[in-house]
């Protein structure tokens, strides 16, 4: 095999460089396009006064951003946002974790198979039918209130449509997949000989879940919950369905942006800056929590 | 006072018989070693000390309390994993001091006796490494550490030193012995490694398909074996089958051979090992021999040179016998010869076939 | 070993395949392609089907779910499409932008039978030139639950009625929201003169919304579910719900008004087929296609007074929306400013905020 001068590469010859190349490029080159471009595209519309197209003229101007600042309303509903994603991330932690660890260290063979499916099942669905099937459940006359005054008559309407709980139902609902996935991945690679001698040495199941388990899944927690805080943080459709005249968040304010007026601008400052924090919480947070497990 | 007792423990998964009515007495403070061949039943034995797994049958007391009810971390017990187990979100302290935090143990009192523990390990000045900084043998002393801070009634090792290579293990095999001797501690090792046994242990029992086959000290054990397996199992044990004839043990072809030991009644068929390294291996046709020698004529088929040792396989009949002479420098025996093989009637170990 | 020139090869091979595969498509000889709400009118199958057997013309279609989306789709996406559909409120701006072509109308024969209001209606027309011609127009009001209503109200004010607190629903669009709060404070919908007016009506809302819609669909299945007794409606969409789903609501215009919409379709600028575009846009203003659409599936009225006069009696377009008495206070929706619609969206996010506190 020919030896090549790659800098930085000792060893890998040229047709194996080539071959990396290949296999790999093309995964780079729809990131950039599908991702990296358009993301940078609207950055620079964000700090635009109009979009850019036809007879439109446009300056640049910070005035997207300070407009954040400027009106209460989006503080509030950005603030809202955040909350919502939060408390969605901890129910889909609270319910999905102990999921994940009877998966992963309780149940073996056949039943393990059969439980992922069933776990992967909304997968399958569409949001939007999921979501409309817990109007179903959840609304005046719905198949739960109809539950509940069959077992106790006259039990009275629920009142569970339209609230922010059936909000967080429905996301939660839809998004706890994820984080039972991940940390299974997590927790089905601890050792089980660890926690035997977690255990031998005098540890209780609780303190063995907090000072053994909890710290070797944290990275697949996390995971879980980056993938479940963001999407919500941006979510409008689930909350609009499920929690009507409160269902209004940070993600339909920049929707609006897009389709009931044309002002990309505000729409992508608005983006850039939920972006921002999201970052920024990261940043903050991921060693914060590290360091107390 | 017996530490640990075990009394007819039985343990069948689905329908393998893992252990049947296993007996024994582990004595306070002793090294004892459970040896045998993988499915032995030998490690399910020992994680039924600890509580990892639950008997069907049987009682299992420590200090004279019955423990088949309580559950692992409340026996008392200390464990080394043949893959050390250490914590790996946790340094070296941490990890040692583990068994000490859980007790609600101060700080101070924690401090020192962590350093104790990792002085007797010889281990000191590690502290804030992390498990996956740290060498085999540096991973396996502080799993030991990690299992004595905590002054356990009974310290279990699940084949400690496998993954050891053969300079560390023999290195580790000293320290263990050196510690379990100023610990005191009931120490309880399972190994598949009969040369291991029989360095570090005090006793050994000698488990085979879930049955407690041999029990006694590494002396007795490999120099008066009951059953052809444990002959077989310990060291290189030749085989010899014949009957028995006027006290005497008529081999097929007419040899017979002499024991020290009673071989049984008249007629019985029995079977005779003999350990490769008690024969004499000379040319044939030398001197005759004396009262209490036994002896048998072979040819040499090859030999394999071991470096102190040389082992010859020779023929007799249709069998290949073995023999371990010491290199003394003498000059190899040629393939084809013809030679004489004699040992002392004493060295005639009847066994169970 | 894979070799440069193997790579440049499978990429050529891809780009010239991907090059043919638009240029074919290109110039498929005998299509149009329309850009139109979803299951408005255009894409019925019968009526394709008709079509093509009179021209021999087949008809794709593209789809928009917002008026915003439809003008982006126009400046993305030149010479893409044959016919579009679009709102008068925005016809104007297309114009001005030169997403839309001046239409000949000579050989249309349906268009000398489109009623002179609608035909000439000023955003439609620019120098003299036909840049839209006129489809159907509807009105944007409310519809009541009858079983909820003995009597039918006849004031707008019955949407703020303390009664139906938490009974309302309510249509998540800002311009709407905004046009029926000025209908309520007696304003111009298309430049409101008093926004404090406007804040204070739009706020009064927030006892009485119990949910938003933002879909015929989603309507239907709140009212059936009886989540709502009154919700803000459109003409065209009440009409369908009565019809074809049977449920039991009637549609109002108030004393006070209501808001008037009036759709064109118009022929956009570097039409593949502006031939077929004109054959279509005939067929979509005759008669023929209209009564069927409007009597078996429920359609807006038609600009065609002509095609709306050979509805049965009783149809909705006819009785209520080619009575002149009941639309004399309906004002229509004009062209607003791009900084008219931003503030009265940012009203109406701040509305909704403050709603949910």
């Amino acid at each position: 095999m020919a030896r090549s001068a790659v800098a930085g590469a000792p060893g890998i010859s040229r047709s194996r460089l080539t071959t990396i190349m290949v296999l790999t490029g093309p995964a780079y080159i729809w990131l950039v396009v599908t991702v990296l471009l358009p993301l940078s595209v609207m950055l620079y519309f964000s700090f635009l006064s109009d979009v850019p197209i036809g007879k439109r003229v446009a300056v640049l101007t910070i005035e997207n951003y300070a407009a954040f600042f400027e009106k209460d309303f989006y503080r509030i509903l950005m603030l809202r946002s955040f909350r919502l994603g939060a408390e969605v991330t901890f129910y889909c932690f609270l319910f999905g974790f102990p999921c994940a660890y009877v998966l992963a260290k309780v149940i073996k063979g056949r039943w393990r198979e059969a439980l992922f499916l069933l776990i992967i099942l909304p997968f399958w669905s569409n949001a939007l039918v999921r979501i409309f099937s817990w109007t179903m459940v959840l609304r005046g006359n719905g198949i739960l209130e109809r539950a509940v005054n069959w077992l106790i008559p006259d039990f009275g309407p629920l009142g569970l449509m339209f609230t922010y709980p059936a909000i967080i139902v429905g996301l939660v609902h839809s998004y706890i997949p994820y984080m039972i996935l991940t940390c299974y991945i997590s927790l089905q690679a601890i050792d089980d000989h660890l926690i035997e001698a977690a255990r031998s040495l005098g540890a209780g199941r609780f303190t063995v879940l907090r000072r053994l388990v909890l710290p070797l899944a944290f990275p697949g927690i996390l995971a879980g919950a980056v993938l479940i805080f963001v999407p919500v943080l941006g979510s409008f459709m689930e909350p609009r369905i499920l929690g009507g005249r409160i269902g209004t968040f940070i993600g339909t304010i920049i929707e609006d942006q897009f389709t009931a007026v044309f002002n990309w601008p505000l729409g992508a400052a608005l983006s850039f800056i939920m972006l921002g924090i999201v970052l920024l919480i990261l940043l903050i947070g991921v060693p914060a929590v590290r360091r107390v497990i | 006072m017996a530490q640990v007792t075990l009394h007819e423990v039985s343990k069948v998964f689905g329908r393998l018989k893992a252990l049947d009515r296993v007996s024994i007495q582990f004595e306070d403070g002793e090294f004892y070693a459970l040896l045998g061949p993988s499915g032995s039943g030998k490690t399910t034995l020992l994680r039924m000390i600890a509580g990892f797994e639950i008997l069907d049958s049987g009682r299992i007391t420590i200090a004279g309390e019955p423990v088949e009810d309580k559950p692992v971390e409340k026996r008392e017990i200390g464990m080394v994993f043949q893959n050390y187990a250490l914590f790996p979100n946790m340094n070296v302290f941490d990890n040692v001091a583990f068994g000490l935090s859980v007790r609600g143990t101060g700080a101070a009192e924690t401090k020192r006796r962590v350093g104790e523990s990792l002085e007797l390990v010889q281990l000191v000045g590690l502290d804030q490494r992390k498990p996956h900084q740290l060498s085999g043998g540096q991973k396996q002393r502080v799993a030991l550490a990690r299992a004595l801070v905590t002054r356990p009634r009974v310290l279990l090792l699940d084949e400690p030193l496998g993954a050891l290579d053969k300079a560390l293990r023999v290195e580790m095999q000293i320290e263990l012995k050196r510690i379990q001797r100023n610990v005191a501690i009931t120490t309880i090792f399972v190994t598949h490694d009969q040369e291991e046994a029989l360095t570090l242990s005090d006793r050994i029992g000698i488990l085979n398909n879930g049955r407690l086959v041999q029990e006694g000290s590494p002396h007795e054990i490999y120099e008066r074996p009951t059953s052809a397996f444990t002959a077989r199992f310990l060291g290189d044990a030749n085989l010899l089958r014949g009957t028995v004839r006027n006290g005497f043990v008529e081999l097929a072809d007419g040899t017979r051979l002499s024991s020290a030991m009673p071989p049984g009644a008249e007629g019985t068929p029995v079977v005779c090992a003999v350990r490769a390294e008690k024969i004499l291996l000379e040319s044939a046709g030398g001197e005759a021999l004396g009262q209490g020698e036994n002896e048998l004529p072979a040819r040499v088929i090859s030999h394999i040179f071991a470096g102190s040792s040389l082992t010859y396989l020779v023929g007799w009949r249709d069998e290949t016998l073995k023999v371990h002479v010491q290199n003394r420098g003498f000059e190899v025996i040629p393939e084809g010869a013809a030679v004489r093989l004699s040992w002392p009637t004493g060295d005639t170990v009847v066994v169970q076939p | 070993m894979i070799s440069r020139k193997h790579i440049f090869r499978t990429l050529s091979f891809f780009v010239l395949s991907l090059g043919l595969l638009i240029g074919a498509r290109q110039t498929f000889a005998a299509e149009i392609r329309v850009l139109n709400w979803q299951g408005y009118g255009t894409d019925e199958a019968w009526s394709l089907e008709a079509f093509k057997k009179k021209t021999g013309i087949a008809v794709v279609h593209d789809y928009f779910n917002s008026e915003q989306e439809m003008l982006t789709k126009l400046r993305t996406n030149p010479g893409a499409y044959d016919v579009v559909l679009i709102n008068s409120s925005y016809t104007r701006q297309a114009i001005d932008e030169g997403l839309i072509q001046v239409i000949d109308t000579s050989g249309m024969k349906n268009v000398p039978d489109l009623s002179p209001g609608m035909r000439n209606n000023e955003n439609f027309i620019k120098a003299g030139k036909t840049y839209s011609i006129a489809w159907v127009w509807g009105v944007t009001s409310f519809a009541v639950d009858t079983g909820d209503f003995k009597t039918l109200p006849d004031s707008i004010e019955v949407l703020w009625d303390a009664k139906y607190a938490g009974r309302v629903g309510w249509r998540d669009d800002a311009v709407e929201a905004v046009q029926f709060a000025a209908i309520a404070t007696g304003q111009d919908i298309n430049n409101p003169a008093d926004f404090g007016l406007i804040r204070e009506k739009l706020r009064a809302l927030k006892p009485q919304i119990r949910t938003f819609w933002s879909s015929e669909d989603e309507w239907n299945q709140f009212f059936s579910s009886n989540e709502f007794d009154l919700a803000t409606y459109w003409s065209g969409s009440a009409s369908r719900s009565k019809t074809q789903f049977k449920l039991p609501l009637e549609f109002i215009i108030p004393k006070e008004g209501a808001i008037g919409w009036l759709d064109g379709l118009s022929i956009a600028t570097g039409a593949p087929n502006a031939e077929g575009a004109r054959a279509f846009i005939d067929w979509m203003i005759d008669p023929e296609f209209y009564v069927e659409w409007d009597t078996k599936i429920g359609a807006p009225a038609s600009a065609n007074a002509k095609a709306n006069a050979q509805l049965p009696e009783t149809a909705f377009n006819r009785a209520v929306l080619g009575n002149p008495k009941k639309i004399a206070k309906v004002q229509f929706m004009g062209p607003m400013s791009g900084q008219l619609r931003e503030k009265m969206l940012e009203l109406w996010q701040e509305t909704k905020t403050y709603m949910q506190q």
